[in-house]
């Protein structure tokens, strides 16, 4: 009776060690971040605890579809290389990690297994290969090797089984776990790396996930942003209308595009174009949250803006212009009539008076009232002249070819016609055409050639040019005389309205001419300039279509 | 030439007292003795070819032979009443002949689209405009036969 006490108290005292060492174990597994690195101080602890001599972990390598030897005891470094890679089939251990069951090897020496062989070699007598199963999949094998004894006891064999379960399990875990921190930072790289700004909300309209992108956005920091009310994304202004729009999602609703103005950390307010989605839970029918995906086109926002803004401004502009050339023209309308009208008075009845009353009348009044009649025509002739300038500023154009040769060629015979006693020689290039409105390019020529018909009037023998040269591509029509000329230190007072370089007693004009020139090449988008010098005639020359378009 | 005078009335449309006093020498320089009935604005023209107004109870069978028409008048302006004129059967064949100082090309052609016989552009230089009033005159006066 006392032996069997003692055997009852013997075999209690060693299964509570035994409890004892497998719940050391599963607390080291446990705490430890990788349960292999803790396998060897486990495994050598229970080798001593179990009376054995050696112990080999294996693991599974799928890619390589073999064992790899991660941990062992019990033989050399150099014995452990040969091993280090074990196929399938060949000894204990790959056999019971082939088939995933406990393989024990008893009384060795005596055994004629080949699959005993290698242990065999090692000395070892007594052989337990235990699998490392975790949800059906062999993960690798743990095996303990006694060369003092030929036989494990049920006992040693049920610890070595637990031992093995729990490691198996404790790297089953650490293996699910790992896959799961994986793929939870896949996705948050996902998130992070995508450009567009990502955030997700819940039920309380509370921010529970965001990428960098939105951070970027926003500007905000992660504490700004986790867990924090939607609301300090909004600016005041339009604060309850977002969120309304944002109650809206939580219902189901769906954004293709909503344009939602967001307040940034530094202040500013940006627009942005977003789209939704609810988030269900693993159901598939409570909705938990919404994820929105948005788009920052402040940018593209503010171009807008300032396109519309330009437009309002041309629109503006073009309705003032349009305005300005009413006035202009209801003005040139009323100038044509009404101050022709008092001078048609003075020149009438000054005609009336030298016709009606002659004989009353001696030289003196009758110069006197000759006098009136010829500045009134004058005043006339400037208010043509003067409508005439407004009038080629605005009046429509027609563009085509125009033969200039042509046109001079008439021009300048009409003046030699109206003034028979002179004699003039024109050279007229032949050939020459430009690409404009006719009738515009004929007011032109006519006050060029007039101009030098008519500053040439004290010459023996005018003599008048038109002509035209190429110069780097471009055409340059000229008109030369051999007339007084002009200093050249006026010559920008040349084209300006009503500037004169000669008294009007020496040659007759109203200034208007050449400012007329100027308006007319400006609106075929040329030049016009003039050499000439004081007593030695001048040259004019002009270009039409500088950039090289004809409209 | 044998000029016929027809002895009609000339209805003058000008607000100007002035270019009245001028075109009127100007008819009696050129030998056309006919009435001339002046006008100041378009309302007393139209009073007077549709005998309405001051004019009301006008026998409008008696003319005018012609109408010297000034484009910028009071009230109701020179295209105005073109326009009434050439829509109203009784007066729609009648000469008008534009007088203006405008050299606008706009009323040029406005007033020929309207149905203006001629345009007579006042200029500065006055002998210019009574060669013009007389050439044209006698044109619509003399040589022009009257609708039947």
């Amino acid at each position: 009776m006392i032996t069997v006490l003692f055997e009852d108290t013997s075999e209690r005292v060693e299964a509570e060690r035994w409890v004892h060492l497998l719940a050391e174990m599963a607390s080291e597994l446990l705490r430890s971040d990788s349960p292999q690195l803790v396998v060897n101080s486990l495994c050598l602890k229970a080798m001593a605890f179990l009376n054995c001599h050696a112990f080999f972990h294996f693991m599974v390598d799928e890619s390589a579809g073999r064992l790899c030897l991660k941990a062992f005891a019990g033989i050399t470094e150099e014995q452990a290389r040969e091993i280090e890679w074990l196929d399938y089939g060949v000894a204990v251990c790959d056999c019971a990690a082939l088939d995933g069951c406990r393989l024990v090897a008893e009384n060795i020496l005596e055994t004629p297994d080949p699959r005993t062989e290698l242990v065999k070699s090692y000395g070892i007598q007594a052989y337990a290969c235990h699998p490392l199963v975790a949800h059906n999949r062999v993960l690798g094998t743990l095996s303990f090797g006694t060369r003092t004894r030929t036989h494990f006891t049920d006992g040693e064999l049920s610890l070595m089984g637990a031992i093995a379960d729990l490691v198996a399990n404790a790297m089953q875990h650490k293996q699910t776990e790992d896959a799961l921190r994986e793929t939870r930072d896949y996705l948050d790289r996902l998130l992070d790396y995508a450009n567009a700004p990502v955030i997700v909300w819940d039920f309380d309209l509370r921010i529970t996930r965001f990428n960098r992108a939105f951070q970027r956005l926003t500007g905000l920091s992660e504490d700004d942003l986790l867990g924090r009310q939607l609301d300090l994304l909004f600016p005041e202004k339009t604060r309850e209308k977002s969120l309304a729009q944002i109650r809206r999602t939580l219902a189901g609703e769906r954004w293709e595009a909503e344009e939602i103005p967001i307040l940034r950390a530094d202040g500013s307010v940006g627009t942005v174009l977003w789209n939704s989605a609810t988030i269900y839970a693993s159901d598939g029918k409570r909705a938990i949250a919404t994820i929105a995906q948005s788009q920052d086109i402040t940018e593209r926002k503010l171009a807008e803006e300032e396109i519309r803004n330009l437009n309002q401004e041309l629109t503006a502009r073009a309705e003032a212009l349009e305005m300005a050339n009413t006035e202009l023209q209801s003005f040139s309308y009323s100038v044509s009539h009404d101050l022709r009208a008092p001078l048609r008075s003075i020149d009438g009845f000054s005609l009336a008076l030298l016709e009606d009353y002659a004989d009353k009348l001696d030289d003196s009044g009758k110069n006197y009232l000759q006098r009136l009649r010829m500045a009134s025509q004058l005043m006339g002739r400037l208010i043509d002249d003067l409508l005439e300038l407004s009038r080629v500023g605005r009046a429509d154009m027609h563009w085509r070819k125009v033969d200039l040769s042509q046109l001079a060629r008439e021009i300048t015979e009409g003046l030699q016609t109206d003034e028979p006693k002179r004699h003039g020689e024109f050279i007229i290039a032949p050939d020459i055409s430009g690409y404009g409105d006719a009738p515009l390019l004929r007011a032109v020529l006519t006050n060029l050639l007039g101009n030098a018909w008519k500053f040439t009037g004290k010459r023996k023998k005018p003599k008048i040019e038109f002509g035209a040269r190429n110069e780097a591509g471009q055409q340059v029509y000229f008109v030369r005389d051999n007339g007084v000329g002009f200093d050249m230190t006026y010559k920008d007072k040349l084209f300006v309205p009503f500037q004169r370089l000669h008294v009007k007693d020496e040659f007759p004009g109203t200034g208007i001419g050449l400012a007329t020139v100027k308006r007319i090449i400006a609106r075929h988008r040329g030049r016009v300039w003039a050499e000439g010098q004081a007593g030695n005639g001048a040259t004019f020359y002009f270009t039409l279509n500088d950039n090289g378009e004809r409209k | 030439m044998r000029k016929q005078f027809k002895g009609g009335i000339i209805l003058l449309v000008e607000d100007n007292p002035d270019d009245v006093v001028l075109t009127e020498r100007a008819l009696k320089k050129a030998r056309i003795a006919n009435k001339v009935v002046v006008a100041r604005d378009g309302v007393e023209a139209l009073d007077f070819l549709f005998g309405t107004g001051a004019y009301s109870g006008r026998d409008t069978s008696a003319g005018p032979e012609v109408i010297l028409l000034d484009l910028k008048l009071p009230k109701l302006d020179g295209m105005e009443v073109l326009q009434r004129l050439r829509g109203d059967p009784r007066t729609r064949l009648l000469p008008v002949v534009v007088l203006t100082s405008s050299r606008e090309d706009e009323d040029l052609t406005k007033s020929y689209k309207l149905g203006a016989n001629s345009y007579i552009l006042k200029p500065v230089d006055f002998k210019q405009f009574a060669k013009a009033v007389r050439d044209v005159g006698l044109y619509w006066l003399v040589l022009n036969e009257p609708p039947p």
